[in-house]
Formats: C-alpha cells, structure tokens, sequence
C-alpha cells in the first residue's frame, strides 16, 4: 500500500499540468455543489422566514367557531410539559370589526396578546415605526396603511365598532409596519384585558394559542403531538396546512438542488474516470516495467486508487474552500439598495461536509476502471510495442 | 633443430625485427636444419599460441598480436618456395581439396598452413581466402570439383555460419567430403552438430584421410 | 552433474491458438541453462527468441511444455507466486532500458527491493548505492532517469536487475541501441556481475561482438533450436 502510494504520488508529481486539471476540475464540481446548495438553502431560509417566520406556526383553537378556550393556562403548562422544541407560546384574542373615523370606515382584526410573549413570534418592537405598544385599556396601535387611509396618526381618536356591540372608542398609540400589506391595511393591536372586555371573557378564556417551533418542517408531527397532549375539543392547525404552495415550492427547488448536484457530481466522476483512464494507458510503461519487476496486480491497481484518492481528497478540500469563498464574494457584492445581501447564504457544515465525501468517494469509485484495467496490462505488450 | 633455434626464433619476434625473423627462418629451412612442417608445428603454431601480453592497456596487445601475425604471415609465403620444391618429389594422390574460412572467420594462418600440409601430402590443394560467404564457397565448389573441402575456424561463435554453410554443401554436393580443423572444434558437442568426415586436430593425420579412416 | 538452474522442456507456444490463423512460434524447445553460464540466444526477427526469453522470464506462459526453475515447476505457480519469482530470482534488462522516468536513478536501483515489501532500510540504500558504484553511476545517483544518456540508463537497469541479487539475469538485447564503444562497456559490466555473482545471464543479441564472448551461442530458426555451441 505504502508503496502504491508512493507510486501514485510520483506519477501525479510527474504530469503537473494534467494533475492540476484533473483537481481543478473537482474542485470546480465541489465548489459549484457547496455554493448552489448554499444558496439555494439559504433562498429557502429566506422564503420561510418572510412566510412563517413572524406568525404562529402551530395554532390550537376551540373545534367550533367563534368559541374561547377555557383554563388556557393549562394547557400552555401542558404544551410546555411536551419535549417539542418551541421557542414560543402566546395566548390571543381576535375580535372582527371596523375603525371609524369621522365617515370613513375600514374593517379591522383587532388583536389582544401579552407582548412580552407574543413578541417572539411577532417582532413588535422591530415593527414599531411610531409610538408604542398598547400598554393601557382602550389602547390601540394600528397597521401604516389602516393609519393612512384613515388619515389618523399617533395621539388621534378612533371608534372600533363590532355587529351588535357597543362601540369602543381607543386612543391610537403607536403604528407598525409588518413589511406585509395585508396586515399593514387589517391589523390593530390592543391589550389581552382590551379584548376580553370586548368580548366579554375571564381570565382564564383566550381565543386561541399560538406558538412557534424551531424546526418549522417537523410542523406536522408536532401537530400530532399536541393534538395527543390537549382535550379533544380543542382543534391544532400548522402553517404546513395552510401554505401547501409554498411548500411545493420549496421540495421543488430542493429536488432541483438534488438534481444539479447529481449532475455536477456525474460529470466530476466521468471527468476523472476518463482522465485516470488515460493515464493508465499513459503509464502502461511503467506498470509493465513494474510487472517484469514483480509487482503484484493487486499493488499496480492500488496506485490508481491512490491516485483517486489523493485527487478526490485535494479537490475536495480545494473546492470547499473555493464553494465557501465564492459564496463570501456573492454576499459581498450581491448587495440590495440597504446593503444587505439579496440572498443570505446558509453555510451549513452538515451539508458541505457530505458534498466533500461524496467527491471523495466518487474520485476514488472513478479510480476503480483505471485500477481494474491496469491489472490487465501484460508486460510483453508494452516490451513489443517499446 | 634444437631449442635454441626456437628461444632466437621467438627472441626476433619479440623484437617484432621481421627482417631478422624472415632472415632466421629461410635460413633454416635453406640449410635444412628444419622441415617446412617442424617450422609451421613447433615453430609458428607456438609463436603464436603462446603469444603472451603483459601489457595493462589491452588494445596495445591487439596490435602487438597483428603485428606479429604479419611478420608470420610473410614467413609462410616466403615457406612456400620450399614447399614448391619438395612436391616435385612427392607421388600425387590424386585427390584435390579446397581449404577455406567461412563468412567473418579471419583468422587464416591455420588454413594456409594446413593448405601446405595438403600439399605436402600430394593434395593438388588451393586455398582461397579468409572470411568466405557460403555462396562463394559454394561457386568455388562448383568451378573447381574438389574431392575434399577443408574448413578452419577458430572462433567458435563462427560454428554458427559453418553450420550453415556444410549443410548447404552437402545439399548441393552429396559426395564432397567435409574436413574441419581449428581451436573452434575442439568441443564435442560442437563436432556432433555439424555433418563432417574428417577432423583434423593435428595437421600429421592428414596422410590419414587417404587410408578413409573417417572422423 | 548438478541440476540446471532453469530446464525448458518440450516446449511450444502458439499464439492465438483458438483463432482461424493460430502462429506456432516455437517448436519443442529443450534446453539447459546451468548456474553460473553465459549464454547467448540469437536469431533473425520472428525466429521466437523473443518469446522464449519471455517464456524463461515467466512474463508468459508456454501452450505446452514445462520450464523448472531451480528445480521446481513454474507451471503450478500462481501469479503472484509469479511475481514473487520475478522478484527475487530473474532480473530483466531491455533494450530500451524501462526505466520508470518519474523516479531518480537510486530510486529505481531500489524499486525490486521496494516491490519485495521488505523494510527500505539502510542496508537497502547502502546496497543500491553499492550497485551504482559498481556500474559507475555513483555521482548521478540522485538523476532523473529521463535526464540520463541511453548508456547511463542501461548502467541504471543493470544495476537494477541485481538488486535483489537474483540467481538469472534475463536480457534482451541489452546493446541494441548503444554505440560500439558502450555496447564493450555494458557486456564488460555484465560478465564482471557474472563472475562476481556468478549470475547466470541469458543475452538475447545480433551483436555478434557480444555473441562471441558469451560461453554459448544458441541459434533459433523458425521456432527451433538450430545449433547450439558451447565455447
């Protein structure tokens, strides 16, 4: 083996040129697998952060409509008693109705949470573009747009008017922006007290409890899991049920990334196989050479593996580098307006660290024609054909 | 002759003075001190055989060696006047033979003397030459009709091209009679491979091949 | 009388035997190579004489016949048992030297050593540093064989072969693209292993310079042992 090589490193060390391509060449490959699928990881990243990353990922409500959860707060002990990974639970209340200002009316979700909880899942403080949160009854931040075409700003007066229910009239204290216009145009926030008088509840009532995970794609089998852990009249939905497309969306562009990685990684090894395939008849010389001498069969194709696998192992090594530094250009000079990437790759060490093995491997599967072929080559060809 | 017509003999060779040598040579053969074949068996064939070098540098004995085999060279001719003489007293046998060294075999003092020993023995004899290629031997065969064809080797690697050359004779010439002589024989094995009648290891048995006495 | 090192016995080659036009190259070949013995193969091109050095080199194998070396039958030996045999007992010098051009010439004089697994040590070195004194290659040692003249690559492969002081050296042609004046230097090298080693050399050449001085000469015509003369 040792012998092999050693063999193996002096033939590589002898074609220079044709040792650099043949690395060149996978790195190439490895590097194009590390950055696209980073990117693509990260495009994903992104995608489901803006769709799920600021609302509740798994909800539980009452079966029947229009019905509050009683005892809520046991049943948050009880989620929290689960082993699921949430990196937030809040309790809601949600009240359908319309803001009104002088003639004009705009209808409203108007929302009562704790915000030291909800803040998790909502980003509020961030949202904030005027004021302050409703901290007092009667208090109420609204959505930009709701705010603009309603004319009213920080400080005004407004009445929330409900079907059949006396009208409520809030002091607007702060504004929000969510970056999404149709919570911008619906959306007011009021205090869990606020609600509960509105709707007439206890303490101990809320509407609904949203929580949310830290891995977002186990949604549904959390899903299962609370449905198990709470009473029966309870109903568990996840944002996977709600946002089917997206979800289609995003196995399509991973299969893609499978695909472009199949692809990149065929023609890295049919690129070495051949590559090794020639050298093998370039160096039939010195394996007849070696033969006359008694070498064995099993050490002449052993050098070809090794030749595989000094190639497969530089490569890699070499194209990871390269994948991670192309990556660090693109996030450097791909830059929005802001001067923020426009696509924050994900460089996950669970991903490149398989890509390179998979070179590897498949450097040194390449190297098994070449390696089989040499034990074929008989010393008395190459001797005639000196 | 005695030992110290030799020890003179050699001394004048060793001198490489072939004026000397020739001179020392006619001399004896003129006053009859020496017969033509006590010169060529106890004379010459010595001479030459323990020719001895002592020299470091090899091709300095190469050269020593030529020289002192053109010096002997011109005594065998100068020889023949007293071979030319005897033969008018010597009954013809009757029998006439070529002597010949084959293709890349140089070495022809022994074929010449052996050609005057033939002589000697009432052979109508011719030699032809050193370094003959089969075909000519052959031609010479042809044109000549000799009883006998005698071939002198001395390098033994020449057996190879004597082979071939034998066999092409006596393809081409059943009833000629093959008589081989020369340092390349002396192996057994190196007779037994070629197609032959007579070997001559000393130049005296030549009268024996008259009485038939084969190999 | 002692055994023969190497014995062929009644052997043939043809190559492609089972095809339409199968070629008989050698024809009952008997032949005794004694240790020690100097012997020369020569022939025309196509007499197989080629095939037979290979033949006695074990690089291939008779359609019939045996050939024991040092008594013992290479028929029954496996290819690796081959190779081991190549090793240890035959050394090869070739026309066209076979150097292995990505190596130094020390490294290539140490290949047979290195190929046989035992430990590169330092006796090792100092043995293959002894050999091209011995071919007069000492100051050239740390060379690219590339970068050596056609007679120092020869001297390499000389060295080479005896690396692991094998008991036969099997050349073919080993002057064949040399001038006259180091075609004298190689053979003068090999009869000098031959008498210090008292290694048996089996020279294939149409040198006849080489031919005369080796102890016997082997002609092969046509497949057959023609003559065979021993000095």
């Amino acid at each position: 083996m040792k012998l092999a090589f050693s063999i193996a490193k002096r033939f590589l060390w002898s074609g220079k040129t044709q040792t650099f391509m043949i690395i060149l060449g996978i790195a190439i490959g490895v590097s194009v697998q590390v950055f696209i699928g980073s990117l693509i990881n990260g495009l994903q990243d992104d995608l489901v952060n803006s769709t799920i990353g600021s609302s509740s990922q798994i909800t539980v409500t009452r079966e029947s409509e229009n019905a509050y959860i009683n005892n809520y707060t046991s049943h948050i002990s009880t989620l929290e008693k689960t082993d699921i990974p949430f990196t937030a639970i809040s309790e809601t209340i949600n009240l359908n109705g319309s803001l009104i200002k002088n003639d004009d009316s705009k209808p409203t979700l108007l929302r009562g949470f704790d915000y030291g909880k909800a803040e998790a899942i909502y980003g509020f403080e961030q949202a904030l573009t005027e004021g302050s949160l409703p901290s007092g009854d009667n208090e109420v931040t609204i959505g930009v747009l709701l705010a603009e075409k309603l004319g009213l700003g920080v400080g005004d007066d407004v009445t929330f008017v409900m079907p059949s229910q006396t009208n409520q009239t809030f002091e607007i204290v702060g504004l929000f922006d969510f970056n999404i216009q149709s919570v911008n145009e619906t959306w007011s926030l009021a205090t869990l007290g606020t609600l509960r008088m509105l709707a007439d509840l206890t303490s101990n009532q809320a509407g609904s409890i949203e929580t949310q995970i830290s891995d977002v794609f186990a949604a549904e089998e959390y899903t299962v899991a609370i449905k198990n852990a709470l009473p029966e009249d309870l109903s568990v939905s996840n944002w996977m049920q709600e946002n089917a497309e997206l979800l289609s969306g995003l196995n399509g562009q991973s299969v893609s990334s499978i695909m472009i990685q199949i692809f990149v990684m065929v023609s890295v090894v049919l690129g070495i196989s051949s590559v090794l395939a020639i050298t093998v008849l370039q160096k039939s010389r010195q394996i007849g050479i070696l033969k006359a001498m008694g070498i064995t069969d099993k050490d002449a194709s052993l050098i070809f593996l090794s030749e595989g696998l000094i190639l497969g192992v530089i490569g890699a090594v070499l194209g990871v580098l390269l994948g991670l530094g192309l990556g660090l250009a693109f996030q450097t000079f791909a830059v929005d307006a802001g001067g923020d990437p426009v696509v924050s790759l994900s460089i996950d060490p669970g991903f490149i660290a398989p890509s390179a093995t998979i070179a590897m491997l498949a450097a040194i599967v390449a190297s098994v024609i070449p390696a089989r072929k040499s034990s074929t080559i008989s010393v008395i060809e190459v001797i005639r054909n000196g | 002759m005695s030992k110290s017509h030799y020890d003179t003999f050699i001394r004048h060779l060793d001198e490489e003075d072939k004026e000397a040598a020739v001179r020392y040579a006619w001399n004896l053969l003129d006053k009859g001190d020496l017969s033509v074949e006590k010169l060529y068996l106890d004379f010459i064939k010595p001479s030459l055989n323990n020719f001895s070098c002592t020299h470091e540098d090899k091709d300095i004995c190469i050269w020593k060696e030529h020289r002192r085999t053109s010096i002997i060279r011109t005594i065998l001719e100068i020889s023949y006047f007293f071979v030319m003489k005897r033969r008018q007293n010597i009954p013809k046998a009757g029998q006439s033979v070529l002597v010949v060294c084959p293709e890349e075999e140089y070495h022809e003092i022994g074929a010449i003397i052996a050609t005057h020993f033939f002589t000697l023995n009432g052979y109508d004899a011719s030699y032809i030459g050193a370094n003959t290629p089969k075909e000519q031997i052959t031609k010479a065969v042809q044109t000549f009709k000799p009883d006998l064809l005698a071939l002198s080797v001395t390098n033994y690697y020449n057996l190879v091209t004597t082979k071939k050359t034998i066999n092409a004779l006596k393809d081409a010439y059943p009833k000629l009679k093959i008589v081989i002589g020369g340092s390349a024989f002396h192996s057994l094995n190196a007779r037994n491979q070629l197609d032959h009648d007579f070997y001559i290891d000393d130049l005296n048995k030549i009268k024996t091949i008259l009485g038939g006495s084969q190999r | 009388m002692a055994e023969p090192l190497i014995r062929l016995k009644n052997i043939n080659k043809t190559y492609n035997p089972d095809s339409d036009f199968p070629t008989k190259v050698l024809f009952d070949i008997n032949l005794d190579f004694n240790r020690g013995s100097f012997s020369s193969i020569i022939g025309q091109s196509g007499s197989g004489k080629s095939t037979l050095l290979n033949i006695l080199g074990t690089l291939d194998r008779p359609t019939s016949g045996t050939i024991s070396i040092n008594g013992k039958d290479t028929a029954s030996m496996s290819k690796n048992e081959l190779s081991s045999l190549r090793n240890k007992t035959i050394g090869f010098i070739f026309q066209f030297h076979y150097l292995l051009p990505e190596f130094t010439a020390l490294e290539n004089v140490l290949m047979p050593h290195q190929i046989s697994k035992e430990q590169t040590d330092a006796e090792a070195y100092k043995h293959a540093e002894e050999l091209l004194d011995f071919v007069g290659l000492t100051k050239f040692k740390d060379n690219p064989a590339n970068e050596m003249s056609g007679g120092q690559q020869q001297r390499v492969a000389i060295a080479r072969s005896l690396m692991n002081n094998p008991d036969i050296i099997l050349a073919d042609e080993p002057t064949g693209n040399l001038d006259s004046d180091t075609t004298e230097t190689i053979y003068k090298l090999l009869r000098d292993v031959n008498k210090t080693y008292d290694t048996t050399f089996i020279v294939i050449t149409h040198d006849r310079k080489i031919a005369e001085k080796t102890d016997r000469v082997i002609e092969l015509k046509d497949g057959r042992v023609d003559s065979d003369f021993t000095k």
